[in-house]
């Protein structure tokens, strides 16, 4: 069996001590296996980031076990094969780019000589070309997030871990990191990343993990979570004096003048609808199917929870 | 397993050590206290340049200009390493720069040690450099003073365990307490510690009670054992060996006792 790249069982975070002690994660179990992209998504305050945190060994589990590419993480080991780009993070202000880049690089053991030769391509690949020799202090946030990018991904780690992953970048900005991602997957990195712009997650996960006040709400695939969320309108009007099909009435049908409409979520049942209706005589006016985004899914998860 | 060629093969404790040495080198270059410290060596370069076209006129002058030299350049070089110590682990964590660190294959005792030897480092650069300016009267003066060279080295070793001992105890500081109360707190107690030690023992001592105040003492730090420059510029001759190793100990005990105490303190430390 392959050993997931992540391993989250049971996981319980707490916060403070005694009367002030608060619950960020309750118990959430998943995993990522290699060569996927997941997106973790939730509202703020849901405990991504306390899960992420958790991950990196930034703080410590209550119970539970957490683990990366099968070693118990905060540990050396655990961090060997990840890039991590933290929620907010600024670099030091009295460094320049190449500097800090080399220190990163570094750290993770990269030489000297590969490093001069890395850098600049590094910068040119997140849109920093040519600020090698910049100080820090002069950078935008969006900036520093392209530059977190970059030390994230200095060795080639085999596994990505982003928590906010557009987080301060424009527009353009937020392109050009989808293609670096694009590139990362193609290469067949794992990527597990947090982020508020969800057709990002829609656009490049292969699942998606979503978590509430604490707890894991949806755990599956992309085309299985858009799935349901396929929405089918019938708009008819029945003969005079004629009673509404069964499979019709099943779907709540309101009434608006003459036309009745009905909202069907299940491919099968919509056609069943359909060939009742016209057994039955109905005058069908509209027929239309709807995506719902993964963004309204999470807006309705969120609010009626 | 063979090291890839993209791979440095220096071990990653001793690579670590090397690269957070660099980030705070250039940090102490950056920072303007560091041109400060420049400022007041300039003024009294200065001061001396006249004086040696004054003429320095006796031995005396000499010492003098020389004590004055050395003790800017100890009291500096340990205030500098305290204030860069102090802040070090706040700011990295207050600006979060120290995710991305500790994301890497740094362990958060080599992250510690690596800070403590960095900080150490930029105390001892800037001390040596203002040691070696603090000589400049010599220059003007047409016979060497008789002080003691063995005198010299030991008290150049001693500092240079006493930079270390002040590096450690502002990284313990800054851990269990507020950056402003560790540093207000520690370069007290650097500055006027050991003369405060040695009234209250006086005291207790005068008042029949002392021995338990002294025991309870000795436990602090006394960085005015530390400083042999005086010794050193009053003429007076090298320590013996015993003396000597029991006080480069003394700060090797302190020193490790307050890295020990950092490390289990960071350990516990959620981020």
């Amino acid at each position: 069996m392959t050993t997931p790249v992540i391993d989250v069982k049971d996981l319980v975070v707490d916060y403070g001590t005694g009367s002030k002690k608060h619950r960020a994660v309750h118990g959430i179990t998943f995993d990522v296996q290699p060569g996927e992209t997941v997106g973790f998504i939730g509202a703020n305050g849901a405990g991504k980031s306390t899960t992420m945190k958790a991950l990196m060994g930034f703080v410590f589990p209550t119970s539970g076990e957490v683990s990366m590419f099968g070693n118990r993480c905060g540990t050396v080991e655990s961090r060997k094969r990840i890039g991590y780009l933290p929620e907010v993070a600024l670099y030091y202000p009295f460094m320049k780019a190449r500097e800090l880049l080399e220190l990163y690089g570094g750290l993770q053991g990269l030489r000297s000589a590969y490093l001069k030769e890395r850098i600049p391509r590094l910068l040119e690949k997140v849109g920093l070309g040519g600020k090698d020799e910049s100080l820090l202090k002069s950078f935008s946030k969006g900036m520093q997030q392209r530059l977190g990018i970059a030390q994230a991904i200095i060795a080639e780690p085999e596994a990505l871990i982003f928590d906010e992953l557009s987080s301060g970048l424009d527009p353009v900005g937020r392109h050009d990191l989808r293609s670096v991602l694009m590139e990362l997957k193609a290469e067949g990195r794992t990527i597990f990343f947090s982020s508020h712009e969800l057709t990002e997650v829609e656009t490049l996960c292969d699942r998606v993990v979503m978590i509430h006040k604490g707890r894991i709400v949806t755990s599956a695939t992309v085309a299985e979570l858009m799935k349901p969320l396929n929405v089918f309108e019938i708009v008819f009007q029945l003969p005079a004096g004629a009673t509404m099909p069964e499979t019709a009435a099943r779907f709540n049908p309101e009434q608006d003048g003459n036309h009745w409409r009905i909202r069907i979520e299940n491919v099968e049942a919509y056609s069943q609808a359909i060939s009742q209706l016209a057994q039955s005589g109905a005058t069908i006016h509209n027929t239309s199917s709807k995506s719902r985004s993964l963004e309204e899914y999470f807006i309705d998860l969120v609010k009626n929870s | 397993m063979a090291t890839p060629i993209t791979h440095t093969a220096i071990p990653s404790s001793a690579n670590a050590l090397l690269l957070l040495g660099r980030g705070v080198m250039i940090e102490t270059i950056r920072r303007k206290e560091f041109y400060v410290l420049l400022i007041f060596m300039a003024i009294y370069m200065t001061g001396i340049l006249i004086a040696g076209i004054v003429g320095v006129e006796n031995e005396q002058t000499l010492v003098f200009l020389l004590n004055l030299g050395i003790s800017f350049a100890y009291l500096s070089s340990h205030l500098l390493a305290l204030l860069t110590g102090a802040r070090q682990i706040p700011f990295e964590i207050e600006n979060r720069t120290i995710y991305p660190l500790l994301a890497k294959p740094l362990s958060r005792e080599n992250y510690l040690f690596g800070k403590w030897a960095a900080v150490t480092a930029a105390g001892l650069a800037v001390f040596a450099v203002l040691l070696v300016m603090s000589y400049l009267p010599w220059f003007f003066f047409p016979k060497s003073p008789s002080l003691s060279i063995p005198m010299m080295v030991q008290a150049v070793l001693v500092s240079i365990v006493s930079l270390g001992m002040i590096s450690a105890l502002s990284l313990l500081g800054s851990l269990v307490m507020p950056q402003g109360v560790n540093v207000t707190l520690l370069g007290l107690w650097f500055l006027v510690g050991s003369t405060a030690k040695n009234l209250v023992e006086a005291r207790a001592m005068l008042s029949g009670n002392g021995e338990p105040l002294k025991w309870v003492l000795a436990y602090l730090p006394d960085f005015g054992l530390m400083n042999l420059f005086t010794r050193y510029t009053d003429g007076i001759g090298p320590l013996d060996a015993m003396q000597f190793l029991g006080l480069l100990a003394y700060g090797a005990i302190f020193t490790g006792c307050a890295m020990a105490l950092s490390a289990i303190s960071f350990n516990k430390r959620p981020l």
